[in-house]
């Protein structure tokens, strides 16, 4: 998926691209591409690992819960975590591949919850 | 009846733990609680920082878990030890300062503390050979008053420092009332400066890749959201980290 996006460059990080000469999309996207939990969570050792600590050091400190959806979100947080531990004795592969179903599940749980409440407060018909 | 004394005191492993993760002395942080107690706080009104929270774990004990028997210190001298006791609590309920009240019943402390027959306290307690522990008046006129033997009340804190139960609550937003971690909290916040930590030896490289992984586990715990799961994965982190330091 391909997306525009409006975010403001820090001097600091301006300052590094021109003296390294990068354009700041590639470090950008270096670093989304990094941000995974299945990945993160199946391989503990990955070099990879810093930028999904930054989201999650992010999600634990700043981010504010939507109070409607917090049960789910706690089920799933939950659902995903007994996955990894069933899975501790399989390859990290595998381990990987079982906790992204999860996602993909919740991802779609949450959809659905979305239009949920969407349409129960369309305005009835008159 | 098991006999209580003071020769041998018992250290828990979490408590052992919260020290070594907090690169403090146990002797340290037992001296700090013991510091803290205070008798004006068992009876009088007003927050006093610290006091509160070290005194009200004593307090936990005595009124939880009462032996319901009256102090025998003071057998012989029970007008004495009303008369104070009362002052006390007249100053308690007066308004104003609480850290100036404390003070105010400081005569009336040591009115009590010079009367009382000695069964349960002492003045000190060796942990081990070079290090000691000093009771002060306060303290000493609790253990009597409560018929308790320092240990217990020592003990009694020591079993409610758990950090990695500490850890899992706060990150889950399910702290709990608990005076003793409060207190140990606190002097984790710097509540006092001097000779808490050991800062003798520069950390070394295990102590620095330690802080290290605490604090990306801090971050990795946020799929945990169960009380004790937290605290077990905590606790696995801490005792794996203290085999590591007794090599």
């Amino acid at each position: 998926m391909e997306s525009t996006l409006k975010i403001t460059l820090p001097e600091d990080f301006i300052m590094l691209c021109e003296i390294f000469a990068f354009k700041p999309q590639v470090i950008i996207q270096l670093i989304i591409d990094q941000i995974s939990f299945p990945r993160f969570y199946a391989h503990s050792h990955d070099k990879g690992k810093w930028a999904t600590l930054i989201l999650l050091d992010y999600l634990d400190n700043e981010h504010h819960w939507n109070k409607k959806e917090r049960k789910l979100n706690e089920h799933y947080l939950e659902k995903f975590f007994d996955t990894l531990e069933a899975a501790i004795e399989n390859t990290p592969v595998d381990m990987e591949m079982a906790a992204r179903e999860i996602i993909k599940e919740w991802h779609k749980a949450i959809g659905k919850e979305r239009a949920k409440y969407l349409l129960d407060n369309l305005p009835k018909d008159g | 009846m098991t006999v209580q004394r003071n020769d041998i005191i018992n250290i828990p492993l979490e408590f052992k733990l919260a020290c070594l993760v907090e690169g403090f002395s146990e002797q340290a942080v037992l001296q700090a609680f013991i510091d803290h107690i205070s008798f004006y706080a068992v009876l009088g009104s007003g927050y006093i920082k610290g006091y509160r929270e070290a005194t009200s774990a004593l307090k936990e004990l005595n009124f939880t878990n009462s032996k319901g028997q009256a102090s025998e210190a003071f057998a012989n001298n029970r007008e004495i030890a009303s008369q104070c006791t009362i002052e006390i609590l007249k100053i308690g309920i007066q308004t104003g300062n609480a850290k100036a009240k404390k003070n105010r019943s400081r005569k009336y402390i040591k009115k009590l503390f010079d009367t009382m027959e000695r069964t349960y306290s002492t003045d000190k307690l060796y942990l081990a050979e070079e290090s000691v522990l000093v009771f002060n008046e306060d303290f000493q006129v609790l253990c009597e008053f409560f018929n308790r033997y320092p240990k217990e009340y020592l003990e009694y804190f020591m079993s409610k420092i758990d950090l990695a139960d500490h850890l899992a609550r706060i990150g889950l937003n399910k702290l709990i009332v608990n005076g003793s971690m409060a207190f140990f909290a606190m002097l984790m916040g710097g509540f006092i400066k001097d000779n808490i930590r050991n800062l003798a030896k520069p950390a070394t490289e295990l102590q620095i890749e330690f802080i290290d992984e605490l604090q990306q586990l801090h971050a990795k715990n946020f799929i945990v959201r169960n009380v004790e799961k937290r605290r077990v994965i905590y606790h696995n982190f801490f005792y794996n980290y203290y085999n590591k330091t007794n090599f």
